[in-house]
């Protein structure tokens, strides 16, 4: 009977070789931590809201704002002269502008008595249909205007969804925000400038 | 007008006509581009502001669909390309993908019309030398023709 051949003893790993072995948690565990650390960070981090970015508009009189609204009314920011307006490009297909349609709805409310700020939407790039359903299941009491050929987006600059000029009494472009807004951060907005203070500058 | 001089210019007039008429033609070609082509070619020339890595022409971002009816609008109205790319820096700036004509910028355009000019006269400058050569070495000089005639003379007494 033949008899089967011992197994051969494991080769013990040679110098260079342990020491990698032994490295090898002093590597992985600090790689570990800081991946660890940026899921927390993400995961806490708030969304980017109230972002004021730089225009070309900024102190230049506001390009002319007029059409019909989803109501069939017509529309002129000439005619708010003597007001502050918000003017917040929308669409019911943008995320940060659902985001932010609570916080607009705050904000149209608190003025709603004083009247001493208006809200306008725009629409971006959708139907008067869909922003009716969008409003009644969202709420917003402003005026929505069409802007079929995207013209008045294209006159104010707009390159991506959702974005708000703040324009002053005068129709004057005072501040554009790149990011949902809150309704907190708009009358922060409207009082620096009401005091003369630069809000990009907070 | 020598038969030699016609054979060493005849070349430089021929590239020269074909160049003329083909940039008279290029030229040309401006003036009659349709609306279409106007759009298509301002479109590529702007980035997208939304998603930055396309054209105007190539996106289908809501900001480069607004931009190419902006562009569509205009052309309509007769505006000139130059005014309707204009009017979109002004709203949209850093978006414009066509080189500047000022500043460190028009390097992109003087470079290539001074690299052309150079090399033509480099061209110009080496064939001449290679004629000159040429000419130099064109046939046998009177000592080879002496040093021939006495072999041959040698050749002859020879039995």
């Amino acid at each position: 009977m033949a008899e089967t051949a011992a197994p051969a003893p494991a080769p013990t790993p040679s110098g260079p070789a342990r020491r990698r072995r032994r490295l090898a948690p002093f590597v992985a565990l600090p790689v570990g931590l800081v991946l660890v650390g940026f899921v927390v960070v993400l995961a806490r981090g708030k969304p980017a809201v109230d972002r004021i970015i730089a225009s070309p508009l900024l102190g230049k009189p506001a390009p002319a704002l007029q059409g019909t609204t989803i109501d069939g009314a017509p529309f002129s920011l000439a005619n708010q002269k003597g007001t502050w307006v918000v003017v917040n490009f929308f669409a019911p297909w943008c995320t940060g502008c659902r985001q932010e349609q609570p916080d607009l709805v705050t904000f149209s409310q608190r003025h709603q008595t004083a009247r001493d700020a208006e809200l306008v939407g725009v629409i971006f790039n959708d139907t008067a249909a869909n922003v009716r359903s969008f409003r009644q299941s969202e709420g917003g009491g402003w005026p929505m205007v069409i802007d079929p050929s995207g013209a008045t987006a294209v006159d104010f600059g707009v390159s991506a969804l959702p974005e708000t000029f703040v324009i002053d009494p005068n129709g004057y472009v005072q501040a554009r925000f790149s990011s949902p807004v809150t309704a907190d951060g708009l009358d922060r907005v409207i009082d620096d400038l009401r005091n003369g203070v630069d809000p990009s500058k907070r | 007008m020598t038969r030699s001089f016609l054979r060493a210019w005849l070349p430089w007039a021929t590239m020269a006509v074909i160049v003329v008429t083909v940039l008279v033609l290029g030229a040309g070609r401006g003036g009659t581009r349709s609306n279409k082509d106007r759009i298509d070619a301002i479109a590529a020339s702007v980035r997208c502001p939304e998603c930055r890595s396309e054209t105007v022409r190539d996106s289908s971002a809501p900001a480069a669909l607004n931009l190419r009816d902006f562009i569509a609008t205009e052309v309509g109205k007769g505006t000139s390309d130059a005014d309707v790319r204009a009017a979109i820096e002004s709203r949209f700036p850093g978006t414009s993908l066509v080189p500047p004509s000022t500043g460190v910028g028009a390097l992109v355009w003087i470079v290539p019309i001074v690299a052309t000019v150079v090399a033509g006269g480099a061209l110009v400058f080496a064939f001449r030398r290679w004629s000159r050569q040429a000419a130099s070495t064109a046939g046998p000089s009177e000592d080879d023709r002496a040093l021939v005639a006495a072999a041959l003379e040698h050749a002859g007494d020879e039995p």
